[in-house]
């Protein structure tokens, strides 16, 4: 049953491809390009690629580089950046919608994570693109650098040549203060996190910043400290109510000092993310400025 | 020329659609619009999104329309993507700017008060438009048999904290009241009786904590409760409605 379902499925699919085809065939390429400017205008970017699979019939190249660009610039609206690098690299250098392609491609590679390739491909940028664009690619290179932490490489590249963009040279002082955040952060250590919450139960926390955390740990584990305490005074050691109470107050204790030393780590994290993500939004500006 | 690419693309757009490839007729739609400039096709798009469960894409096409007035389409697709808000307004619009009202138009306006549960109006609508409707006076009453009334989660919450349990009496749950007066009741007992045997410390903080769960907790739960009933009241409306539509609906066609 299921199998007949797929057949009849793949017959309509390719019916309506077909039918699709016949409507885009009917069209001069350049009013094809109208009708794709068109869905990009109205942000159908869903559309636009539905309609992209109808017009494979590029007559030459350039044609096809065309086509190439604006399902990459379709793809990367959609934020899926794999399809969208893949459409982008295949856009030839001759073609006009070259530089625009090799950046958008080399920005979402870096998104991805994929730093050390687009890392390369940007240092060979200047052979391939226009000397404006080749300045893009050196920000992005800059920006490559301060995510992996290189300052040597980060400092290598001179400020001054960004000055003969606006947009360049602010989304560089940005990121040169993302920079100094990232030096100027004191260093902390779970081992210091520590041993301050099993002096004092919570102020490993507030070492790390959570003064609230801190307060909260503070308060829980000094609860039941006292009613441990009481039901020791009043029933002795071995009554119900202080292995009760007196359980609830060591394992709190013992747990707030693993939490502290984790705080750090997990705190540290946290910082690293927030500046990588303040680093790829900072390279995104120059791009988004030029391009949409 | 253009006329040509017209009549292809929409009459392509027709047969995807009838083989229910609503995604490439939607495409063949728009580029029917793109062509011609006819808006017609922008009603049809969304007539495939509507078909997709995409009311916010269906919404979009419908309101690029500017030709003729969409305000009902707007409406149920907004009605459909479960923003009865903005439905509601839409059709206070519709009202507002044509004099007489049809009856796809009110039998959606009482579907959108229902689901904004406010059954007071929803009684005073359809009894206003009953002939519109085709609901005759007694299967209104039938309808409104149980005396149904909206819990304000607000106002259950506040009880609740006055009187622990009454906020759940009030959403129509007597025994889940009792329940939380009584366990609020038994936590203050606890504290009292550690306090006189002098286990102070347990018997303020664990008191405490007992009470403060149970009496914040059954206060919010109270809250809940009567967004629930609303809800469970709202479907039940709901339901006793479209029964009644298709009883009016066989009764116009013999």
């Amino acid at each position: 049953m299921k199998e007949k379902l797929k057949i009849i499925g793949i017959i309509i699919g390719s019916i309506s491809l077909s039918m699709m085809y016949s409507t885009a065939k009917g069209q001069s390429f350049s009013e094809q390009i109208g009708f794709l400017d068109h869905l990009r205008r109205i942000e159908a970017y869903n559309e636009g690629l539905l309609y992209l699979d109808t017009v494979s019939g590029a007559n030459t190249e350039g044609q096809s580089d065309t086509l190439n660009y604006y399902r990459g610039k379709f793809h990367y609206y959609q934020v899926s950046l794999g399809p969208s690098i893949t459409a982008f690299d295949r856009v030839r250098s001759q073609s006009p919608f070259f530089d625009e392609s090799f950046l958008l491609s080399s920005y979402q590679m870096i998104y991805a994570g994929n730093w050390t390739s687009s890392q390369s491909r940007l240092l060979r940028a200047a052979e391939r693109v226009t000397k404006e664009s080749a300045l893009i690619s050196t920000f992005l290179l800059s920006g490559v650098y301060l995510l992996d932490r290189d300052f040597v490489g980060f400092d290598s590249i001179a400020t001054d040549q960004f000055t003969i963009n606006g947009q360049l040279k602010t989304a560089h002082q940005r990121l040169n203060n993302i920079r100094s955040d990232i030096t100027a952060r004191k260093h902390k250590s779970p081992f210091v996190a520590g041993l301050l919450s099993t002096i004092l139960p919570g102020a490993g926390q507030m070492y790390t910043g959570n003064i609230g955390q801190g307060a909260m740990s503070l308060l829980t584990i000094g609860l039941f400290g006292l009613q441990a305490y009481e039901s020791y005074q009043k029933d002795g050691l071995k009554s119900a109510r202080f292995i009760l109470f007196g359980g609830l107050f060591g394992g709190f204790y013992v747990a707030n000092i693993w939490g502290a030393a984790l705080g750090v780590k997990i705190e540290r994290q946290e910082f690293n993310d927030q500046v990588n993500e303040s680093i790829l939004v900072t390279m995104h500006v120059p791009l988004r400025f030029l391009y949409n | 020329m253009f006329l040509l690419g017209f009549y292809t693309t929409r009459g392509q757009g027709d047969s995807l659609f009838q083989i229910g490839a609503y995604e490439l007729a939607a495409v063949s739609y728009e580029l029917a619009y793109f062509t011609s400039g006819n808006e017609g096709a922008l009603i049809q798009k969304s007539e495939c999104y509507k078909q997709l469960g995409e009311y916010d894409q269906a919404l979009r096409a419908v309101e690029r329309v500017n030709g003729r007035e969409t305000n009902y389409e707007q409406a149920l697709l907004l009605y459909l993507s479960v923003d009865y808000e903005r439905s509601y307004n839409k059709l206070l619009q519709l009202s507002l700017q044509s004099a007489s009202l049809d009856q796809e138009t009110a039998v959606l306006m009482a579907l959108v008060l229902i689901a904004k549960q406010d059954f007071q109006e929803v009684k005073k609508y359809l009894v206003t438009h009953q002939g519109l409707i085709g609901l005759d006076q007694k299967e209104i009453d039938l309808m409104f048999s149980k005396k149904l009334k909206y819990k304000k989660p607000n106002k259950a919450y506040n009880l609740s904290l006055w009187m622990p349990g009454i906020g759940q009496m009030y959403a129509g749950h007597f025994g889940k009241g009792l329940v939380s007066g009584g366990l609020v009741a038994g936590a203050t007992g606890f504290t009292l009786y550690s306090l006189l045997n002098r286990y102070y410390f347990s018997g303020v903080l664990t008191g405490a904590a007992l009470f403060y769960t149970f009496y914040l907790g059954g206060a919010r739960y109270a809250g809940q409760l009567a967004e629930q009933k609303n809800e469970k009241n709202a479907k039940a409306l709901k339901h006793a409605f479209s029964e009644g539509i298709k009883k009016a609906e066989l009764k116009v066609q013999p």
